[in-house]
């Protein structure tokens, strides 16, 4: 029944903020505006809190299965593992720091903004969770709309457009994942005569001969498909950029921090396990797309003059290190890709979260325009090197792990695309340090008084810091839990 | 034993609380640092007895485990050995003493205490990379002192250039770091262990039997790759003369005594592997030797006075390479050593000096600073007369001599390394001769401005490390002195614990006295001639370049266009591919739309509200269904 | 005939009657259009509760052969009445606010739904024609009336040039059937078709086809969809919408499943030919939504686009095809309805997109369910949409390629679809310039405000129903699923 709160609390904070702000027009500083913050901040602390306890005490696997559509064979099951929980306890903490982020920023219709927050979160939290594949694509659309109002609500100029242009190329993704899942479904069923959608009894299809070679390889699209596009890999990354921009800053820490993590997260959980030699078919293609990825979001990023676009490319990049990770098919290149997850979610939140602080500050988010802010603001200073230095994989930070493991993967199935990875590692020094030096260092561009990061912000930011320097220099603190789940993981032992 | 993590401990929290200490304002701060450093160096002296002490036995002190790759575990653990230990006592003891100097020197600068916090990082991660005993923790701190190094290039950062220079000398070692990476890749895949000794053996054991394995080959030629961009050497050269862009006690510290070296170290530390690829190895030597020359070139061309030591150190640099293409690891460690102290020393002196003339850097507008300046030009004198290997100084000679020895001792085509070192001899001291006249000697060329603002009035915290460190120079060389001055091989007895050491074929006299003799009457002659260079350098200075010669020099002072052809080759081509920005796949995506809407468009222009239209389309389809349907 | 029988088509009979008895009454006084409202709703109640009281209980009762109240005629009678009686409460504000206001739209209204209850039970092609014309008459009518403009007559004119012609179509080949057989009796028709299959028997069955294509506006039998959607009043619309489309899928229905028990094999021809109008409705009518300024037309689009959807369920074939094809179609017309009633409860008549800008903050409610609506008809979980297109993703997986390559491209469609209905959507939670659509109405009478405002209180009502239905199907799918399977499998 624990498990059900994850999905609960988010869903009751944002019932209790929508309510809070139901009156269209406030004024902020409304006793109800206040309110419908502290619900959303309660909620995704409450998460977070519920996820570590877990994690500390080590009561993974977990799981629970309510009847739901008998009709179908669809149950309401949830499933607590090693993948998953660290996860959850991401999107706890972003969560958290979206809230925080949007404290100052956001004063239209504060209410709904956070009802949005937290529902998209309880999607987020059921992909994370779901062990019926007709729940998790129940979660996996349910967090679309939420996010869509967030960036068509709350967004900058192009918010219009880019929401649009997010929700279909998700969208077309998405539902080839759902007619896939359809189609698993139905091939099982068939053969079984027991139609169901539960995990561990469609995790057997492929290998069981249910499916002929063309038809896995066909569902595996489908599901490589919807995935490929949260990620996103080379070639579907259109959406990313305009998406990340225009997005409000907490619209881009969940964006950059949890969506695209789902992506990952779906081809680590279902894609691969469920069609492991369709997959193995795939994987070199599908590493040389990372690799793509890799190279082109990083000479992408190199090009930009939007530091919130630039980093939304920098995410293009360091996503194809997932790919190419997952489908070395190799446990570290598996290891590394999660490892990089997490701590691509940190960095690059709180990334968006100081490049948020920088625009609520300096009205702009061009790089001409920025300079000099080491001297002007210290702290903001300090902040973003340490965030530069993440962003370009120095050791010490959790990217550093999660590309060096992936790297290995590479290594161990594809020296070129090992290689190929490695010049990655040159462009993203490339463009963090152009990135870095242009906003931060020389002579202000412009006349200007530039406010520090306050109390708070500084908190949160070095809170995702340090987390972000535990994954790197403890990681078996995530890798030891994350090898629970394997043996649940490893379909046909792909992984 | 257990104490050796105080070693780095000692500076990485000065680093930490130079980062956070916000109220620390004045000399406080600088002087925390190099307390900070003092520690360590005196941790490091403990350490270093204690291992004397304890007969010398290599022992590992493990903190945690960090990552397993594979089959290999990799800790966060130091381990200690003789080479751990010349490297620690070389990089606390020469770090304190220019820190020491900083405190003076870098007084008033904004940002005083971020040097200091900077510096001291530094220290933090040099003694990381010097104490890993395994690939990881050393590749930790092998990015770190990149890091340091963009951080302190970078310094003064209101100034674009130099934020260009940090990161060019950045993005250049990265180039070769990411080569060391996948040495390291290939290492734990193959041999299933990063650990540097066990590693070592099992690739004797795996790789050995097949002669020079391919494998093992490869692995040595990642690990150079590193090496080099870390040491500037051919190819990676570029980014040094960018690098003296940062404060003089930087270029002291980062870019002569320590990080530079720090390729030195790593070849030195996976000898094994280099062992077991003896073409890999004669690749060290020929690109050390060409380094040697070049850079020597360069410098003697070079006006500005920073740029001159940086070549410099390139030069010497491709010494100790030589030294180890010629598998003398000892011999290189120990020129590592003593060049440390000798040009960390001509570093702060001519900071001292630049400081002294209000940031002028050109060696032309310079001159008669002898006896304005004396403490700085005798110590710069001893710092020259190491460089340049000449007596009394004993630090270059015994090193020096003893690469060039080692050189033809080996024989075969070593003797045309030989032959290049030597003529690197005589370049060294042209170099530095010229240097010296242009600086001290002669009328002073300096307009009023910014002259004498501040001369000779140095504080001790300058004037001490400057004359330790000269103390330093004239005696280190007698841990490793030539035999035939009677000189016993310490310093290559210490190592040997740690590195392997062929000993010198049985002295020969005559032999011994030709190579000490050799290199020495070379230097000697080097000087007059560098008097004419200056003479003509300081003649012609403002003529623009006519004949070869000037031409040649022109070409020299700008590192013979290394870096036009890496523009050309590598930045740009990226550059205009990342252009404004303009992603191509966006395009594509938006002209996906454009095309569906115009297609919507077309079928909604069908829609006229003709109602014989619609009559017509539901005919046309009726006998389309229909033909369907029959056919 | 038994009374047995009587009871089960009791709904039938009492539609009538009530239609009558409208009709009488406003022969009588033309100004009793609130006493032809109540007649209206109260007779439309009373056929759903009769049609759940009296006919459920005898299912499967054939009466006189020519209708069968079977699970299917359940299902449809259910779907046409809640619709219709939800249409005839959104109506009457405005109808009440007009001047001189028309009680013969609640009459047609009422005809029309016996129309389509008598096409969701025919057993015969004599019903089926019956029904039909009955329908189709009172569509003409509605469309033309109820709203006094050029256009809603010219609209009108349309359908009916063009429907006359469908049906043309459509008796030629009912004649073709009944000239092999000698029956016009559809159990009798398929089994014949199964027994000495022959080309004659595609013609027929290609020719009937056509009617029906044209009824559910599938591609390329569609052009008049937009035409007729913007010409008509919201109300009439609604009725083109959802009864009219129920009415024609339930008999479709019924002869695939007879055709399947008595073992006739459509030839690949055939199935190709369904895949074929199916997925050119998809690609039609989700272009022709696509950057559609005027809500009506865009839903128009968006229904040719989802009766595409549902031939997929309806060509994949099976108990599992047709009881997802029927699940479906409640969806839809439970999404269409909403989306309708919404646009009835801004605007009677012209409905531009610009109407929507900043809804949310003028009026919640309608903004909330037209959001519901919308989102169902886009697939989105929570919404009954959402399972509608799980299900049908699942039927069309099961069976042959043709309907795997539909799957495909129902896929990509539905993504392409959230361009207008997201839009829609967006607009509606934007800042709102105060343009207050319901100026552009008339200003009404004391009286009539009076009666407006309790209509539109019931409209109110009907409003937040429909969308707390579409909500629940979303979430608790089962029971529906369930009835449906239970129904179609015993009917």
């Amino acid at each position: 029944m624990i498990l059900a709160l994850f999905l609960l609390i988010p869903l009751a904070c944002a019932l209790v903020s929508a309510l809070a702000g139901i009156r269209p027009r406030e004024t902020p500083g409304r006793p109800s505006v206040a309110a419908s913050r502290i619900a959303a901040l309660l909620g995704s602390l409450a998460c977070l809190a519920l996820a570590l306890a877990l994690w500390l005490g080590g009561a993974v696997p977990l799981q629970l299965e309510l009847p739901w559509i008998p009709a179908i064979g669809a149950s309401f099951a949830l499933k607590l593992d090693g993948l998953s929980l660290p996860f959850l306890a991401l999107s706890g903490l972003l969560g958290s720091a979206a809230v925080l982020a949007s404290w100052k920023g956001i004063a239209d219709r504060v209410g709904a903004f956070h009802a949005c927050l937290a529902f998209t979160l309880a999607g987020i939290n059921g992909v994370f969770l779901a062990s019926d594949l007709f729940l998790f694509a129940f979660a996996w659309e349910l967090m679309l709309v939420p996010m869509f109002f967030v960036i068509d609500i709350w967004g900058h100029e192009g918010r219009h457009r880019a929401a649009i242009k997010f929700l279909i190329f998700t969208q077309s993704g998405g539902l080839l994942m759902i007619a896939a899942i359809a189609g698993l479904y139905a091939a099982q069923g068939a053969r079984t005569g027991e139609w169901s959608f539960a995990y561990d009894k469609l995790l057997g299809a492929s290998s069981s001969g249910a499916l002929g070679s063309t038809l896995q390889f066909l569902l595996m699209l489908g599901f490589f498909a919807g995935f490929a596009v949260k990620l996103p890999a080379f070639g579907l990354h259109a959406w990313l950029p305009d998406a990340h921009t225009e997005a409000p800053t907490a619209g881009s820490i969940l964006l950059a921090g949890l969506l695209l993590k789902t992506g990952g997260y779906g081809l680590a959980r279902f894609a691969i396990p469920l069609f492991p030699e369709a997959s193995r078919a795939l994987a070199p293609v599908a590493m040389w797309i990372g690799v793509a990825g890799i190279l082109w979001g990083g000479v992408m990023a190199l090009g930009q003059g939007d530091m919130k676009r630039l980093v939304a490319y920098s995410s293009v990049s360091h996503l194809g290190f997932v790919l190419v990770g997952l489908y070395s098919l190799d446990p570290a290149g598996r290891d590394g890709a999660v490892i990089q997850m997490l701590s691509h979610g940190l960095s690059t939140g709180a990334l968006f979260m100081l490049v948020g602080a920088l625009q609520d500050r300096l009205g702009t988010r061009e790089l001409a325009r920025m300079g000099g802010i080491m001297r002007e603001a210290p702290r903001m200073g300090a902040i973003g090197l340490a965030l530069t230095l993440a962003l370009l994989g120095l050791p010490g930070s959790g990217n550093f792990i999660g590309e060096l493991l992936v790297m290995f993967g590479a290594f161990k199935s594809d020296v070129p695309a090992a290689v190929a990875v490695g010049l990655g590692l040159v462009l993203a020094m490339a463009y963090a340090l152009r990135m870095f030096q242009l906003a931060f260092h020389g002579e202000p561009a412009e006349q200007r008084s530039l406010r520090d990061l306050g109390a708070l912000e500084t908190a949160t930011l070095g809170a995702l810091l340090i987390v972000l320097l535990w994954v790197g220099l403890y990681p078996r603190g995530v890798l030891s839990l994350l090898h629970l789940a394997l043996p649940g993981l490893s379909g046909g032992g792909a992984l | 034993m257990e104490l050796i993590w105080l070693v780095p401990a000692f500076p990485l929290a000065g680093a930490i609380a130079l980062g956070l200490g916000r109220p620390l304002t004045g000399k406080s701060a600088g002087i925390l640092g190099s307390a900070a450093a003092g520690l360590a160096a005196a941790a490091a002296c403990l350490v270093a007895c204690l291992f004397v002490a304890g007969g010398q036995v290599p022992y590992t002190v493990s903190l945690w485990t960090w990552l397993d790759l594979g089959a290999a575990s990799q800790a966060i653990a130091f381990s200690v050995d003789a080479l751990a230990i010349v490297m620690i006592l070389v990089v606390t003891i020469v770090g304190f003493l220019i820190h020491l100097f900083s405190i003076e020197h870098m007084a008033g600068e904004e940002g005083y205490r971020r040097f200091f916090a900077y510096m001291n990082l530094f220290v933090a991660f040099m003694l990381v990379l010097v104490l890993a005993g395994n690939f990881l923790l050393l590749y930790l701190g092998w990015e770190g002192v990149g890091l340091c190094s963009f951080l302190l290039i970078g310094f003064w950062f209101r100034d674009r250039a130099n934020g260009a220079a940090a990161r060019k000398a950045f993005l250049v070692t990265r180039v070769g770091d990411v080569a060391l990476l996948l040495g390291m890749l290939l290492i734990a895949a193959s041999l299933g262990s990063l650990d540097i000794g066990e590693a070592s053996r099992k690739a004797q054991s795996a790789w050995a039997p097949a002669g020079s394995s391919s494998l093992a080959m490869l692995a040595a030629a990642l690990i150079l790759g590193g090496a080099l961009g870390k040491s500037a050497q051919l190819p990676l050269h570029t980014w040094l003369p960018d690098a003296m862009a940062g404060p003089s006690p930087v270029s002291a510290l980062i870019h002569a005594a320590t990080m530079v070296t720090a390729g030195v170290y790593l070849v030195a530390r996976a000898n094994a592997f280099f062992a077991l690829a003896p073409q890999v190895l004669e690749v060290v030597a020929v690109l050390g030797a060409a380094t040697l020359l070049y850079a020597g070139l360069c410098a003697l061309a070079q006006r500005d006075f920073k740029k001159i030591l940086a070549y410099s150190t390139m030069s010497q640099i491709g010494y100790m390479f030589l030294a180890l293409g010629a598998s003398a690891w000892t011999g290189a460690v120990f020129h590592l050593a003593t060049h440390a102290l000798f040009k960390s020393l001509l570093f702060l002196a001519a900071g001292a000096v630049i400081n002294a003339l209000g940031h002028e850097r050109d060696v032309y507008a310079m001159g008669a600073l002898a006896k304005k300046m004396p403490l700085l030009f005798w110590t710069f004198l001893a710092g020259a007369f190491g460089l340049t290997a000449l007596p009394p100084v004993t630090a270059g000679l015994a090193s020096k001599d003893a690469i060039l020895a080692r050189l033809w001792y080996v024989g075969g085509d070593a003797r045309l390394l030989w032959w290049a070192a030597m003529a690197g001899v005589l370049l060294t001291s042209l170099y530095t001769f010229r240097m010296i006249f242009l600086v001290f000697a002669g009328p002073s060329r300096r307009g009023g401005v910014g002259a004498s603002s501040h001369e000779g009035e140095l504080g001790p915290s300058t004037t001490i490390p400057l004359i330790a460190l000269a103390l330093l120079c004239l005696v280190g060389g007698l841990l490793d002195f030539p035999r035939l001055m009677g000189g016993r091989p310490y310093f290559g007895a210490f190592l040997a614990g740690a590195l392997p050491t062929a000993p010198l074929p049985e002295a020969d006299t005559a032999l011994d006295l030709f190579l000490s003799l050799a290199p020495l009457i070379l230097s000697l002659l080097g000087i007059p001639l560098a008097w004419l260079i200056a003479r003509r350098g300081l003649e012609r200075r403002d003529i623009a370049p006519k004949g070869a010669l000037p031409a040649m020099a022109a070409i020299a002072r700008e590192g013979f266009g290394f870096d036009r052809v890496y523009a050309f080759l590598f930045v740009r081509p990226v550059l205009r591919l990342a252009g404004k920005g303009v992603d191509f796949v966006n395009l594509a995506s938006e002209g996906l739309r454009g095309a569906t809407m115009r297609l919507s468009g077309l079928l909604r222009s069908s829609q006229d509200g003709r109602p014989r239209r619609y009559l017509g389309a539901l005919a046309l389809g009726a006998l389309l269904l229909l033909a369907a349907v029959l056919i | 005939m038994s009374i047995g029988a009587l009871f089960a088509a009791a709904p039938l009979i009492v539609l009538a009657l009530a239609g009558l008895v409208c009709l009488l009454a406003l022969s009588f006084s033309r100004r009793k259009a609130s006493s032809a409202f109540a007649v209206c709703s109260g007779g439309l109640a009373l056929g759903l509760a009769s049609s759940i009281f009296l006919s459920l209980p005898r299912m499967g009762a054939s009466v006189s052969g020519l209708l069968s109240m079977d699970g299917l005629s359940f299902i449809g009678t259910t779907i046409i009445l809640a619709c219709s009686l939800a249409i005839a409460l959104a109506s009457r504000p405005h109808l009440a606010r007009r001047e001189g206001e028309r009680g013969e739209y609640y009459s047609l209204l009422l005809f029309a739904a016996l129309g389509g209850c008598v096409l969701a039970s025919a057993a015969s092609l004599a019903t089926i024609f019956l029904g039909l014309e009955l329908l189709s008459v009172s569509l003409y009518a509605l469309v033309a009336y109820g709203r006094a403009s050029a256009e809603a007559e010219k609209a009108a004119f349309t359908y009916l040039i063009l429907a006359s012609a469908a049906s043309a179509f459509l008796l030629f080949g009912m004649g073709l059937a009944y000239y092999q057989c000698g029956s016009l009796d559809l159990a009798r028709i398929t089994r014949a078709a199964a027994d000495s299959p022959s080309a004659l028997w595609d013609v027929s069955f290609a020719m009937v086809g056509i009617g029906f294509a044209f009824k559910l506006a599938l591609a390329p039998f569609h052009m008049w969809a937009p035409e007729v959607y913007e010409g008509a009043s919201a109300g009439a619309a609604a009725v083109v919408a959802t009864v009219s489309k129920a009415a024609m899928v339930l008999p479709l229905a019924r002869i695939l499943a007879l055709a399947e028990t008595a073992g006739t094999k459509a030839g690949p021809a055939i199935v190709w030919t369904v895949a074929a109008l199916a997925g050119a409705s998809m690609v039609a009518g989700n272009l022709l939504a696509l950057r559609e300024e005027r809500v009506k037309r865009m839903l128009a689009g968006s229904s040719i686009a989802q009766l595409g959807y549902l031939l997929v369920a309806l060509a994949a074939g099976g108990v599992y095809g047709r009881g997802t094809a029927l699940f479906y179609l409640a969806a839809y017309t439970l999404s269409t309805l909403g989306a309708f009633s919404c646009v009835a409860a801004l605007s009677w008549g012209e409905a531009p997109r610009e109407l929507f800008r900043g809804l949310a903050g003028r009026r919640p409610l309608v903004a909330a369910v037209m959001t519901a609506s919308l989102l169902s008809l886009a697939g989105m979980p929570l919404t009954a949409g959402f399972v509608g297109k799980f299900l049908l993703f699942g039927a069309g997986a099961r069976s042959g390629t043709a309907t795997r390559i539909l799957v495909f491209l129902l896929a990509v469609n539905s993504a392409l679809s959230m361009f207008y209905y997201l839009r829609l959507v967006s607009l509606m939670y934007r800042k709102a310039e105060s343009v207050d659509a319901e100026a552009k109405e008339a200003g009404p009478s004391q009286m009539a405000a009076k009666r407006a405002k309790e209509g539109s209180l019931l409209a109110g009502a009907a409003l937040a129903l429909v969308g707390l239905a579409i909500l629940a199907i979303g979430l608790a799918p089962g029971g529906l699923i369930e009835a449906v399977s239970t129904l179609i499998s015993r009917g």
